[in-house]
């Protein structure tokens, strides 16, 4: 898979992440919002650990079994946050994918324009029949922005992960090809 | 090493290598095929060998249990149920299944799912228990509402069964519920120490 990508929308760019740019991905995560609202995200990581999960982000888009995209914000080329597909499953022709942003960037619609863009690119270059994401119960914005982006509700998985102590519901969303109206 | 699980009539044991011609035989018979998202297809004697090879390790990481279902009378396997795969993390696992045609509709792959529902609830502390199923698979999805399962969801087009894209339907069983239900009184009786 080409990590050339480079995809435009009106307020972004998308595009491969570089190691370079690890001290600005953990400035944006500091704040401990994104690893309060995904399970299993690694908390407090130093620039180094980022640095390796960089690195292991680039091998799988090599291997064309990721497509991780960094959200620059063109006004001022910033990174901002990552929507990424993670879980690509060719023989059942899906894949399934995940997104975080900065937290003073959020509600201003950019994930919703940037997951638009993701999800249409990846829809053109795996031969996907459908795409995947689910969220925590709670998180609202996340479900808000897989609507905004044409998703439907499927279901309600009861208590099928376990974050902090706890075993949450994960609420699970589905968009096929011909769904996609952009 | 896992011990068996004794149910009624049925004994659930886990597979040797031996046991590879006798699930090449089960699942190239009749119909099964049909049912079975997830089988290559054509399924080759191979595929047998290496779905068997595979379960040693899962079962020693702990993150799938697979048995054969055999006959208490004769030891014949005449199906497969499992929990895998299973998280440890998140403490859920799925429940998988299949009889050969000939055993179809005699209440086996009821004990056999009860049987292990119990295991994987009681020996194994999981708190959430999940199967999946195709649409057309009604004799499925009457064994799920019997174990007291409940339909989550439906996956659209989530898999693609021979050459088509096919919905699946999510259905699972909590602890709470299997304890509070009294599905819990179906125990299985096991030598695990
Ligand atoms: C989820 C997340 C990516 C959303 O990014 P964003 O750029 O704010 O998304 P958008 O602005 O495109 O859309 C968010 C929508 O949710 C709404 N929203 C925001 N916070 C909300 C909340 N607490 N409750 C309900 N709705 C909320 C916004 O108003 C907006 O709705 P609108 O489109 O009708 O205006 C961002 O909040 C985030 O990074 N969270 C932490 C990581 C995370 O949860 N990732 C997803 C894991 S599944």
């Amino acid at each position: 898979m080409p990590t050339n990508t480079r995809l435009e929308t009106p307020r972004l760019i998308l595009r491969r992440y570089e190691l370079s740019e690890a001290q600005r991905m953990c400035d944006l995560l500091a704040d401990g919002t994104v690893a309060a609202l995904v399970p299993g995200w690694p908390e407090n990581m130093t620039p180094e650990q980022m640095q390796a999960m960089i690195k292991e982000d680039h091998e799988q888009d090599e291997k064309g079994v990721a497509s991780h995209l960094g959200i620059e914000l063109k006004k001022t080329g910033e990174l901002i946050g990552v929507a990424k597909l993670v879980h690509v499953v060719p023989e059942h022709k899906h894949g399934g994918f995940g997104y975080w942003i900065g937290t003073e960037y959020r509600s201003k619609g950019y994930m919703t324009e940037a997951v638009k863009a993701a999800v249409k690119h990846w829809f053109e270059t795996f031969d996907f029949v459908r795409m995947i994401a689910h969220h925590m119960q709670g998180n609202d914005a996340s479900g808000k922005v897989l609507l905004n982006a044409g998703f439907k509700e499927e279901g309600t998985f009861r208590k099928h992960v376990a974050h902090r102590g706890k075993y949450v519901d994960a609420i699970f969303y589905g968009i096929l090809r011909e769904e996609l109206k952009y | 090493m896992i011990q068996p699980i004794i149910a009624e009539r049925l004994i659930l044991r886990i597979f040797t290598h031996d046991d590879a011609q006798r699930v090449h035989e089960l699942l190239t018979d009749g119909q099964i095929g049909q049912y079975l998202g997830m089988l290559p297809d054509p399924y080759l004697l191979e595929d047998a060998e290496s779905w068997i090879s595979m379960q040693k390790p899962h079962q020693e990481n702990g993150i799938g249990f697979t048995f054969a279902i055999t006959d208490k009378q004769n030891s014949q396997i005449i199906g497969t149920v499992s929990l895998a795969p299973l998280n440890p993390q998140h403490r859920h696992a799925e429940l998988g299944y299949w009889l050969g045609t000939d055993y179809w509709c005699q209440g086996y792959a009821t004990e056999a799912t009860q049987a292990i529902l119990a295991y994987g609830f009681t020996n194994l502390d999981l708190l959430r228990i999940y199967a999946h199923h195709l649409p057309q698979n009604q004799a499925s999805r009457n064994i799920l509402n019997k174990l007291g399962m409940q339909q989550e969801g439906v996956l659209r087009k989530h898999i693609n069964h021979r050459g088509k894209q096919s919905d699946l339907i999510v259905c699972s069983i909590l602890q709470h519920d299997w304890q509070e239900n009294n599905y819990s009184s179906i125990k299985p009786i096991t030598t695990d120490s």
